[in-house]
């Protein structure tokens, strides 16, 4: 019994110290005054219709190395009303990547995606993968990861108490049953996302339009167009190109500067 | 020319005294100016006379000095500061009372001050002082009376004008009607309101503020300003504007200097130096009119007009967009046409696009702002034939260059391919569909949400907590845990159930404790001692195994159930040798020489080996 109470409190002691050591990030990511008032001055301009200007603030605040969902959000506003919106919907994939859960990015993803001449990729998941994700849907990747292991250290917990104490694991299985499926499941769905969003490299063509070509070189044949806002999967990228794919599965070279990787 | 210069002195004196008169003094960023509440009193009224200094609050008291048949004594200062577009004006009004003691008129200023080296001088003013006294006014009128009958006619008053005598139909005409106050406290102020005919309807915005010098008087001035235009042509007159206020005015009831019934004779100041317990105040409401102007308002000319001229009346830039400019049959485009410049909005109509052939067309939207009106529509290619959109057409008056104008813009070319045959056209943007119920359908508007106006976290660029080293120790630690606390719980399990297993393990940890007094004692040279633990040692270890009474374990009952246990009689015989000696070394009477103790420990260890190396038990 002795060794039940140590082994739980043992167990208890890991998961105090597991979300604080989640939320250790790097000391150079405690917010500074520099990136603050870099977006704030990006906010100024935007609302004096200075959106070049803002562009530049925003810009600025990424070169320090950082980023933030609101961020991402308002540089995909500024280049949607500068007309670029392949630049928008890259800035906004991006944002979506951070603050997946956001009503307004939603919303202007979806208008964006109206305005422009390019086209979603249409991704393409099974039916499995999409029940799996559906409740991880509004958080992040980092979100589902903590989920995942939160649910674990539980899962072990639970293990260890039911070791120490069989009578009671008699009648609280189910309990341990709703936890494990929980694990496997958030576990799933993180290999997934990061399937998804680590693994596949996705780009957006951030110009009016431009030739997708068999081989990396100038003069080779054009294969197919891609226009704003075509989203592909970038397979390589390479000496000033990059090689690309489209929802349709036609593989072709690209300038590197016509897409952008999200 | 002998007129001239016979009176070239009095020429020059008289432009002199009208320069001081007009100027005021300046020194470093300050300007004294000289102000006079009444221009004409009469015998036993007051007049109020005020120094400003403009730019500072902290200017002493100027002495003004004396003046003959005037008696001047100083009631006060009066501190202001006005903010008028965001810039901050500050000034201190020296306050000065005069009573005259006869008839005549009298020059006020220039005075001249100096304070911490520098010097001011003023501006000069005059008070005539007549022997009539004005006749007393009917105390207590509620009703709205004119500024004659509150005698303020050169305190408060109103000005129309208008830059434009002669417009053209619909051509802007700035109006601006200023109201001046002098010395008065005047509260509830409202818009002008006019009496016009044949001009569109006048609305005031918010009215601008500051003051003006009129002949020697400091006037806080309204100015609202507007543009209207004419509807049709003709000579007209504007006007009069009529504002209508409250002037509050203070009476004395007991001690007032004008005499009794005379609720004004010393009112009007700014200032309530003077406000006692006697003094009260009343509002009376005044209705303030303008002159009226004279506008003539023609047509435009008919020579030179363009077809596409539709009336609009202004100095306009004309702006073409379309986007997209490449999509598919079905799809929509977004056409801006934009309106800019001076000019009357009003009459600006949608300009007219040259053909629209392979296009569906949606009704506009308009919006309308200051210096713009924008014209958005959507325009469907039906099918891929189409190469541009149309050209389009705005023709406008201007009436300063006195000729029509025509701005062109377009074709925009564009790349229609024809769309897929399941493709449903995409309607976006302003349109309305008519539904089959003859209603249309409320098509809300559509744009992008606002910019977030907090950053939110920020995190590292590239940064994912399970790429962290944290996360490999979070999943192996609580995982190898769980199982070294497996390895233990199933241990003491098997020590609780398994009895076989439970005696060998005390058996060894008996000869492992014995094994190690035993080197203890012969690091000590203790014969004796050691035997006795020997002893007891084996006594202990057979005992655990053999699942025996550790006191009732001897020489010969181990010698009997381990031959049983088909023990090697080599191993037989060195655990009853070993008992012999013991008993020997225990109770003899006189020490023992000639043993070796290692080799007796040796010889117990190889007993202990065998038995578990051959799992007997």
């Amino acid at each position: 019994m002795k060794i039940g109470i140590v082994a739980i409190a043992v167990a208890l002691v890991v998961l105090a110290v597991l979300p604080p050591a989640m939320t250790a990030y790097p000391a150079e990511e405690e917010t500074r005054p520099d990136e603050n008032r870099l977006f704030y001055t990006g906010g100024v301009y935007y609302e004096k219709k200075d959106y070049e200007k803002a562009i530049e603030n925003y810009s600025a605040a990424m070169k320090l190395g950082l980023e933030s969902g609101n961020l991402y959000y308002n540089m995909g506003n500024a280049y949607l009303k500068t007309g670029r919106y392949g630049y928008a919907i890259l800035y906004y994939e991006k944002a979506k990547r951070l603050i997946p859960q956001d009503g307004d990015l939603k919303s202007n993803l979806i208008y964006t995606r109206s305005m422009a001449p390019g086209s979603e990729a249409e991704a393409k998941v099974s039916f499995a993968a999409k029940i799996i994700t559906a409740p991880f849907e509004s958080i992040n990747l980092n979100a589902v990861a903590i989920t995942a292991l939160i649910v674990y250290v539980l899962t072990v917990i639970c293990a260890i108490f039911f070791m120490f104490n069989p009578y009671r694991a008699k009648k609280l299985r189910i309990i341990f049953v709703l936890l494990f499926i929980i694990f496997l499941w958030s576990t799933a769905a993180f290999a997934i996302r990061y399937y998804e969003d680590e693994v596949l490299k996705k780009g957006v063509t951030v110009v009016k339009s431009a030739e997708v070509r068999f081989e990396p070189i100038d003069d080779s044949s054009a294969y197919y167009k891609l226009q704003e806002g075509d989203e592909v999967i970038v397979l390589d990228t390479r000496d000033g190109w990059r090689r690309v794919k489209r929802s349709d599965g036609k593989i072709g070279w690209i300038a590197e500067s016509a897409v952008e990787e999200i | 020319m002998e007129r001239l210069m016979k009176h070239w002195r009095i020429y020059i004196l008289t432009a002199l005294v009208m320069l001081t008169a007009v100027s005021s003094a300046y020194c470093r960023d300050l300007k004294f100016e000289v102000s006079i509440d009444k221009t004409k009193v009469a015998l036993g009224e007051a007049a109020q006379l005020g120094l400003s200094f403009y730019g500072t609050q902290s200017m002493p008291a100027p002495d003004v000095g004396n003046i003959d048949g005037l008696e001047i004594r100083y009631s006060g200062p009066s501190t202001m500061m006005t903010v008028i577009n965001g810039q901050v004006s500050t000034s201190v009004t020296h306050m000065y009372s005069i009573v005259p003691l006869r008839p005549g008129k009298f020059q006020l200023g220039p005075f001249k001050f100096s304070f911490k080296g520098d010097d001011y001088v003023s501006s000069i003013t005059f008070l005539e002082v007549t022997e009539e006294r004005q006749a007393p006014k009917a105390p207590g009128a509620e009703e709205q009376m004119t500024t004659e009958k509150l005698n303020v006619e050169d305190k408060i008053y109103v000005t129309l004008e208008s830059t434009k005598q002669i417009a053209y139909v619909n051509e802007l005409i700035p109006i601006t009607v200023k109201l001046y106050v002098n010395r008065l406290n005047v509260s509830d102020i409202q818009l002008p309101i006019f009496t016009q005919e044949s001009f569109s309807k006048i609305e005031f915005k918010e009215p601008k503020q500051y003051r003006e010098n009129v002949n020697g008087s400091i006037y806080d001035v309204l100015e609202f300003t507007t543009n209207i235009f004419g509807n049709k042509p003709g000579d007209y007159r504007l006007g009069p504007a009529i504002i209508k206020a409250n002037v509050v005015v203070r009476r004395r009831t007991a001690r007032g200097r004008g005499g009794a019934g005379d609720p004004f004779s010393e009112d009007f100041t700014r200032d309530s130096f003077f406000d006692d317990f006697f003094t009260r105040y009343e509002r009376h409401p005044v209705q303030l009119k303008s002159k009226d102007i004279q506008i003539s308002v023609a047509t435009v000319p008919a020579s030179g007009r363009p077809a596409s001229f539709s009336g609009a009346v202004g100095d306009y830039q004309f702006i073409y967009a379309a986007s997209p400019v490449k999509l598919k049959t079905g799809d929509p485009i977004n056409l801006k046409m934009e309106i800019n410049g001076a000019g009357n909005l009003n009459t600006v109509l949608e300009p007219k696009l040259d053909g629209t052939a392979g296009f569906k067309v949606y009704e506009s939207q308009v919006k309308t702002a200051e210096h713009t009106k924008t014209f958005t529509t959507v325009l469907i290619p039906e099918t891929e034939s189409v190469t541009a959109i149309p050209r389009a057409e705005f023709s406008y008056f201007d009436p300063g260059k006195k000729e029509y104008v025509t701005i062109s813009q377009g074709p925009i070319p564009i790349q229609v391919e024809k769309a897929k045959e399941e493709a449903p056209a995409q309607v976006i943007g302003p349109v309305v569909t008519p539904q089959e119920d003859g209603e249309a359908k409320e098509e809300t508007g559509r744009d992008i949400l606002y910019i977030k106006e907090a950053p939110g976290r920020w995190r590292t660029i590239g940064y994912q907590i399970y790429k962290s080293g944290l996360i490999a120790p979070i999943v192996i630690v609580p995982f190898l845990a769980m199982a070294a606390l497996w390895v233990v719980r199933s241990r003491a399990d098997r020590l609780k159930h398994d009895v076989k297993y439970a005696s060998r393990l005390n058996s060894v940890r008996a000869a492992r404790v014995g094994i190690k007094t035993l080197k203890r004692h012969i690091g000590r040279g203790d014969e004796k001692a050691f035997y006795e633990a020997l002893f007891n040692t084996l006594q202990s270890y057979l005992g655990h195994m053999l699942k025996l009474p550790t006191a009732g374990v001897t020489a010969d009952i181990a010698d009997g159930i381990l031959a049983s246990k088909d023990v090697d009689m080599e191993i037989l015989n060195t655990i009853k040798g070993l008992f012999r000696k013991c008993d020997e070394a225990r109770f003899a009477m006189t020490p023992i020489t000639g043993r070796s103790l290692k080799d007796d420990l040796r010889r117990l260890e190889e007993i202990i080996n065998y038995f578990e190396k051959n799992k007997i038990g």
